[in-house]
C-alpha cells in the first residue's frame, strides 16, 4: 500500500525532498552554482532597493557603502514623485514601451518564419551558408553596427541617401528625424538579432517528430498545410516561452543600441528610460544620484515582473503552456 | 509537508548566504571604520572648538617631524600608455630619487565618464589608493561628501608648498578652516580653443573680390574677424568644399561656441550682468547669438555632428571636407600635418593654408584689436587629494612627496628637463629641444602635484611649443590674451551644493533643447522655451545659490582685470 502511495506521489510529481536527493542527488550539485550565483548577484543586491525610498546616500564619504545607505534618511515615495513629475521621464517611458512593442510585433515573428523557410530548403550548402551569414551580425557590438548604419544612412554622404537622390527623392535624415528614428532602431535590431533567434526555432523544428510530417504528406497535405498544422503547433511551446521571456525585457528597449544612434534631435521619439537614466546618473550629476536611479530601476523591475506574470498567464490560458 | 521543508531549507540557505556576504563586507569595513575613526576624531576636535584648533596657534611642526610611510599608491590622470610603461618612465625614477618615496601609479581611463566611475569606485569601495588626482568638480563633490582627509597640519609644516602655492589657491582647497587637497593651478589665463579655417581659400576670396575684402586674421586685428565677414567667408567656403562637405563643422553639443559668443557680448557661460552671475541663455546677447547661428545653419553652412559616429570638426578639417571648425590647440598638429610632404620633419612643419581666429567681433568693432574679447581660463584645474580612509602617515607622506617636488631646481628639471638637452632659453622664453623634449618630458605634467605658480607660467609655454603647428595655433588663438581674456568666476567658486547637484543636468538638457531648434531647419529658435528648460531643471535654485556666494565674494571686482567691451 505504502509503495503504491509512493508511486502515486512520484507520478504526480510531488516527491519528497529526501527522495529527490536520493534519486537525483548528483544532479543537484550542478544546481548549486546557479543558486549561489542568483543569491549573490540577484537576491542580495535587491537589498539596495531601499535606496529608492531614501534620500541620496553618501556612498563615498561613509565608512562603507552599506553604512552610507543605512544612514540616509527615509523619504517615502519622494524619489518616485520627483521622477514622474518630469516630462522627460514620461516621454522616455512612452518611448521605451513603443520601441519595445514595435520590436516584439515586427521583429519577433521574423525568425520563426525564417526558421521554417530555411528548414524547407533543400540545398545543404546554401542552407548552411545562409545560417552562418545570418547570425554573424549577432556577434558585432552595437558600436560597430552603429558606425556602419550611421555611415550608410548619412544624409549627405550615405549610400542610401545617394541612391534616393539618384532616383530624384529628397534626402532623409534617417537617424536624426523623429519620423524615421524608430524604424532605424527596429530594422537594425532585426538585422542584428534575427539570425541568432532563428537558430532556436530551427532547433525546435529539428526536434519535431518527423513521422507527423510524413503522415501529413501521405494524407496529401500541401507544404503550407504541413507548416500550419504540424510545424507551427509543434514549435508553439518554444514560441510561447520565447515570447514571455521577451516580454520580460519590455522595459529594456535596448540602451546600447539607442545610445549609439542617439542625438538630441530624436529626443521626442528615441529617448528611452536607459538613455535618460544614463544622463541622470553618469553625465549630469557631479554627485551621483543613486536614489533616483534606483527608483527608476525599481519601477522598471516592477513593470517587467507584471508583464512576465501577465504574459505567462495569457500563455497558459491560450497555449496551455507557461514557463512555470 | 515536505514542500514546506524544502521551502524552509531554501530560506535558511538564502539567509545563511546573506549573513555570510554581509559578514564578509562587514569585515572589510571594520578596517575602514578604524581608519576613519581617527579622521572622525580629528573632525570632532575641530567641531568641538568651533574655530581652528588651539594648537594651530603654536609654531607648526615641521613636515619632517611627522611619521610617514615610505611608499604609497597614486591614482593618476590618463597618459595614454600602460601602467607598466608609466611606472617605468625615467621621470618616475627621477621623482623617486628626489623624494625618496616608492610610488606606484595607476592611471584613470581617458573617457571622462569612465574616469568619474573609477574615482567613485575608489572612494565607495575604499580601494588601496592613498593619493588621487581629480578635477576641480570631482574635488568639490568629494569634499561635499566628506570623503577626504584634511592635510592642513602637514601643509603648514611644509616649506615649498606653503610658499609656492598662493593663499588664493589654498583657499580653493579649504573647507571650514581645513585644507583638503593640493591645488594645481593652470599656468596663466589662456584659451584652449580657436576657430581653425582655410586661410588659402580666404586669400583666394580676397583676390577675387577686391571691393569686398575680408581682413585676414592677424596681429593687426588681434586674430579676430567680424560677424558679417565670417558669414561671407563661410558662404565662399561652401562653394569650395567637395561634394557633401560643409563650410564649418561643429562638434556634438557645440552650442556655446566660445570664439563666436564674445561678438554678442557673452564672455563666459556664467558672467557678471549688473552685479549678478547670469547663465548664458539668460544673458542679453544670447537671442542675437542664437539667431546668427541659426542663420548659418539654415544657410547650409554648418555641419553639426549629431552622433559620436559622425565626423566632428577635427576629423572633417583633417580630411579637408570643411573649411572651418573650432578645435583645441593639441589638435592643430594632426590637422596641419595631414598634407605634409613625405620625409618632412613634422614637429617643425606648419601648413600655410591653415589659419586661426581667436574670436569674432561685432561689425562695428571690425579690425579693432582692443575690442577683441576672449573666453579665458586660469583657475585650478586639478587637485591631489587623500581619501578619508588613508592613515595619517600616508597623508603626511603624500604632502612631503609633493613638497619635495616643488624644490626650485628639481621642479625645473621635472617640467623641462636639462637645458641644452631637452630645452633652451631664448630671451627669457623656454623652447623645447625636439625631439628630445617630447621623448623625455612628454609626460612631465603627469608628475606634478601643485606648481611653483610664478615659474610654471613660463615653463608651461614650452609644452605648447612641442610642435610648430601647436605653437602656431596656441599663439594665434591666445594673441594678446592678457588684454582680452575674461574669466568665469565659477572657475574659482568653492563647493556650492545647488550648483554641484543640479547644474550639469540642467546644462545638458538646455544644450539638447538648443541643438534641436538651432541646428534644425524649419524649427524656429524659441528662447523662452530654452530659458524655461533651465528653470525646469532647478535653474533658479542654481542661480540663487551661485549668487549667494558671488554677492559676498570679496574678489569679484579684481577678479577680471579685463572688462566687458
Amino acid at each position: 500500500m505504502v509503495r503504491i502511495l509512493k508511486k502515486e506521489k512520484q507520478k504526480t510529481g510531488k516527491e519528497s525532498f529526501r527522495n529527490q536527493m536520493k534519486q537525483h542527488g548528483n544532479l543537484f550539485i550542478f544546481y548549486i552554482p546557479a543558486v549561489v550565483f542568483s543569491i549573490l548577484f540577484a537576491y542580495i543586491p535587491m537589498a539596495g532597493l531601499i535606496m529608492a525610498f531614501k534620500e541620496n546616500p553618501n556612498l563615498l564619504g561613509s565608512s562603507s557603502a552599506i553604512q552610507g545607505i543605512l544612514d540616509a534618511k527615509w523619504v517615502g515615495l519622494d524619489n518616485f514623485i520627483k521622477i514622474f513629475s518630469k516630462q522627460e521621464v514620461l516621454n522616455a517611458l512612452r518611448n521605451t514601451l513603443i520601441i519595445s512593442t514595435l520590436k516584439i510585433v515586427i521583429v519577433f515573428p521574423i525568425p520563426i518564419a525564417l526558421a521554417i523557410l530555411i528548414n524547407e530548403m533543400r540545398g545543404k550548402a546554401i542552407r548552411k551558408s545562409l545560417e552562418v551569414s545570418m547570425y554573424i551580425p549577432y556577434f558585432l557590438s552595437w558600436a560597430t553596427i552603429g558606425g556602419i548604419f550611421i555611415a550608410l544612412l548619412n544624409k549627405d554622404t550615405g549610400l542610401v541617401n545617394n541612391m534616393l537622390a539618384y532616383f530624384g527623392h529628397d534626402r532623409v535624415g534617417f537617424t536624426t528625424s523623429n519620423d524615421t528614428f524608430r524604424s532605424v532602431i527596429v530594422s537594425t535590431t532585426a538585422w542584428k538579432d534575427i539570425g541568432w533567434s532563428t537558430i532556436t526555432y530551427m532547433a525546435a523544428i529539428t526536434a519535431l517528430d518527423r513521422n507527423q510530417i510524413e503522415a501529413a504528406k501521405i494524407d496529401g497535405a500541401s507544404k503550407w498545410q504541413q507548416i500550419r498544422y504540424v510545424t507551427l503547433p509543434g514549435i508553439m511551446p518554444v514560441i510561447a516561452v520565447m515570447l514571455i521571456l521577451r516580454i520580460g525585457y519590455m522595459m529594456d528597449a535596448g540602451f546600447e543600441q539607442v545610445f549609439v544612434f542617439y542625438s538630441p534631435y530624436i529626443q521626442a521619439s528615441g529617448d528611452i528610460l536607459g538613455t535618460y537614466t544614463y544622463r541622470l546618473v553618469r553625465e549630469a550629476a557631479l554627485i551621483p544620484q543613486y536614489a533616483l536611479s534606483t527608483a527608476v530601476g525599481f519601477f522598471n523591475s516592477v513593470v517587467a515582473l507584471i508583464l512576465v506574470v501577465g504574459g505567462n498567464f495569457i500563455s497558459k490560458k491560450f497555449f496551455n503552456r507557461g514557463i512555470w | 509537508m515536505m514542500n514546506k521543508k524544502i521551502k524552509k531549507i531554501a530560506s535558511m540557505l538564502l539567509v545563511g548566504a546573506m549573513v555570510v556576504s554581509m559578514a564578509a563586507c562587514g569585515k572589510k569595513n571594520d578596517g575602514n571604520e578604524n581608519g576613519n575613526q581617527g579622521n572622525n576624531e580629528g573632525n570632532n576636535q575641530t567641531e568641538s572648538t568651533g574655530t581652528p584648533a588651539p594648537d594651530k596657534e603654536e609654531t607648526p611642526k615641521s613636515l619632517a617631524d611627522y611619521p610617514k610611510v615610505d611608499s604609497f599608491n597614486y591614482y593618476n590622470l590618463a597618459a595614454g600608455i600602460t601602467d607598466e610603461e608609466f611606472n617605468a618612465l625615467e621621470l618616475a625614477k627621477l621623482v623617486e630619487e628626489q623624494t625618496g618615496y616608492k610610488v606606484t601609479y595607476t592611471q584613470s581611463p581617458a573617457d571622462p565618464t569612465d574616469m568619474q566611475t573609477a574615482i567613485t569606485n575608489i572612494f565607495m569601495l575604499k580601494q588601496d589608493y592613498q593619493a588621487v588626482k581629480v578635477s576641480k568638480d570631482q574635488f568639490y563633490t568629494l569634499l561635499a561628501m566628506d570623503a577626504l582627509k584634511p592635510i592642513t597640519k602637514y601643509v603648514e609644516g611644509s616649506t615649498n608648498l606653503k610658499e609656492q602655492i598662493s593663499e588664493f589657491g589654498w583657499g580653493t582647497a579649504t573647507k571650514d578652516g581645513e585644507i583638503y587637497a593640493i591645488p594645481q593651478k593652470n599656468a596663466f589665463p589662456s584659451t584652449d580653443v580657436g576657430i581653425c579655417y582655410r586661410k588659402d581659400w580666404l586669400e583666394e576670396y580676397n583676390a577675387a573680390n577686391e571691393s569686398a575684402q575680408i581682413p585676414v586674421p592677424s596681429e593687426e586685428n588681434g586674430f579676430s574677424m567680424s560677424l558679417s565677414d565670417f558669414k561671407a567667408m563661410l558662404t565662399y567656403f561652401s562653394t569650395k568644399v567637395p561634394e557633401g562637405g560643409y563650410a564649418m563643422a561643429i562638434d556634438t553639443n557645440g552650442v556655446y561656441i566660445e570664439n563666436i559668443l564674445p561678438a554678442f557680448g557673452i564672455y563666459q557661460e556664467w558672467a557678471d550682468i549688473d552685479g549678478k552671475l547670469t547663465y548664458v541663455v539668460n544673458q542679453p546677447g544670447f537671442a542675437d547669438y542664437a539667431a546668427y547661428m541659426e542663420d548659418l545653419y539654415d544657410s547650409g553652412l554648418i555641419l553639426y555632428q549629431a552622433t559620436a559616429d559622425d565626423a566632428g570638426a577635427v576629423k572633417s578639417l583633417q580630411s579637408r571636407t570643411v573649411g572651418a571648425g573650432r578645435i583645441a590647440h593639441w589638435n592643430a598638429f594632426a590637422i596641419e600635418t595631414t598634407n605634409a610632404p613625405e620625409g618632412t620633419d613634422l614637429s617643425t612643419y606648419t601648413d600655410n593654408s591653415i589659419g586661426y581666429i581667436s574670436a569674432l567681433a561685432p561689425d562695428d568693432c571690425k579690425g579693432d584689436k582692443d575690442k577683441v574679447r576672449i573666453f579665458a581660463r586660469e583657475g585650478y584645474a586639478y587637485y591631489t587629494v587623500v581619501p578619508n580612509f588613508a592613515t595619517e602617515e600616508q597623508a603626511a607622506a603624500l604632502v612631503d612627496f609633493a613638497d619635495k617636488k616643488l624644490e626650485k631646481d628639481f621642479f625645473l628639471k621635472l617640467v623641462l628637463g636639462t637645458e641644452g638637452e631637452t630645452y633652451s632659453v631664448e630671451d627669457g622664453q623656454y623652447y623645447p629641444v625636439l625631439p628630445a623634449f617630447n621623448d623625455k618630458q612628454g609626460f612631465s605634467d603627469k608628475f606634478i602635484d601643485g606648481t611653483r605658480e610664478d615659474d610654471y607660467a613660463a615653463y608651461w609655454l614650452c609644452r605648447t611649443r612641442k610642435t610648430a603647428a601647436q605653437d602656431k595655433m596656441f599663439s594665434q588663438s591666445n594673441y594678446n590674451i592678457g588684454a582680452t581674456g575674461i574669466q568665469s568666476p565659477i572657475s574659482v567658486m568653492p563647493p556650492n551644493e545647488a550648483y554641484d547637484t543640479y547644474y550639469n543636468a540642467a546644462n545638458i538638457e538646455v544644450k539638447n533643447a538648443i541643438v534641436i531648434s538651432m541646428y534644425q531647419k524649419n524649427v524656429p529658435f524659441d528662447l523662452a522655451a530654452v530659458q524655461a528648460k533651465f528653470d525646469e531643471f532647478e535653474g533658479q535654485a542654481i542661480t540663487e545659490s551661485v549668487n549667494s556666494w558671488y554677492g559676498s565674494w570679496e574678489m569679484k571686482d579684481q577678479f577680471n582685470p579685463v572688462k566687458a567691451r
